[in-house]
């Protein structure tokens, strides 16, 4: 399927930027990703919401890895999969052990885009994340001086837009 | 139930760039700028927001063996003067690879995706600097490097150009 993408096709384009202090750190169960909540009310007569999150990955785990899904609704506390399974809104990022021992420590970033029917009237969309376990734990919002060999940890100022189609 | 009946788009003065010839970058142990990173813009005035993207190629050093492994570390710059001086966006820094010791091997295309507050109605440059956190990592931009096809061959001609963008946000 081929859509027309171009600057006059791009309504109602919202931006939420978060300055953050410290490292994001998922956990075992799914919880919302505070900076990649967004109130959003789509144009009329659109036909679809594009919904992107952007941030940086490292590792607080010698492997680490993380689940991401996206949710909306009436409000933030009346969250619902957007589709069954969470089919085309579920995405995982990171890497297993392997038998050669090498340490994975994977430092990416992170640039999530999904695009989702439109609705009438406003919803709260947000991304909920979880790691495989708590051996797999992974740091969002930064890069750990570990992997730079700077004095200091790097942080990531994340954001999260949508805009209707 | 609200509608949103604002039918015009807010997303405004979009512009890109990409190099008009071929050519690779290896990475060393200093910053240095990105090729083909660089962009002069404008913002809509009274805009919001300005996102700067960034879509390249990471893949291993033109001149090593398989036995390296690749990262760029990447840090976000701006001038407001012509470029007679430059400065750090706070919080905006990115690193595509692993840590020393994990022998990951990463390659492929990435995005480095930038959301400036808006300024002023003034020109500004952006730019990208990278380097390599030691000389036990390896890597080059731009060039498809150690990639073989069903016969085995290693071409060294394989370059993906790079395309930088700027586009100006109303926040409705």
């Amino acid at each position: 399927m081929t859509h027309i993408n171009n600057l006059i096709s791009k309504k109602n384009f919202k931006i939420n930027k978060t300055t953050v202090t410290g490292f994001t750190t998922p956990t075992t169960s799914w919880s919302n990703l505070t900076p990649s909540q967004i109130d959003y009310t789509p144009s009329f007569n659109s036909t679809y919401v594009v919904y992107e999150y952007h941030t940086q990955m490292t590792y607080r785990d010698n492997y680490n890895q993380i689940d991401f899904k996206l949710q909306y609704g009436s409000d933030i506390n009346n969250l619902t999969d957007i589709t069954t399974n969470n089919e085309g809104y579920f995405i995982s990022y990171g890497s297993e052990t392997s038998t050669s021992a090498r340490k994975s420590r994977l430092t990416i970033p992170i640039n999530i885009l999904f695009l989702i029917p439109a609705w009438v009237g406003q919803k709260t969309l947000v991304l909920q994340t979880k790691i495989k376990s708590s051996a797999y734990e992974v740091y969002l919002d930064g890069i750990v001086d570990t992997v730079t060999l700077e004095s200091s940890d790097d942080y990531f100022n994340p954001f999260c837009s949508v805009h209707s189609i | 139930m609200s509608h949103n009946i604002n039918n015009v788009s807010n997303c405004t003065n979009f512009q890109f760039s990409q190099p008009n010839s071929n050519s690779y970058q290896d990475i060393t142990t200093d910053w240095v700028d990105v090729t083909g990173s660089s962009i002069a813009y404008t913002p809509t005035n009274n805009s919001n927001f300005v996102i700067y993207e960034f879509t390249f190629l990471q893949s291993q050093h033109t001149d090593d063996a398989s036995d390296t492994y690749m990262v760029g570390y990447y840090k976000f710059l701006y001038s407001d003067d012509n470029g007679s001086s430059w400065n750090e966006l706070s919080n905006s820094r990115h690193f595509i690879g692993a840590a020393s010791d994990s022998k990951l091997r990463i390659r492929g295309m990435f995005t480095i995706k930038q959301c400036i507050a808006y300024w002023s109605n003034n020109e500004r440059l952006f730019k990208l600097q990278v380097k390599k956190p030691s000389n036990t990592y390896s890597s080059s931009l731009h060039i498809n490097v150690g990639f073989y096809d069903s016969a085995d061959t290693n071409y060294t001609d394989r370059y993906i150009r790079p395309i930088v963008s700027c586009i100006s946000v109303t926040n409705q």
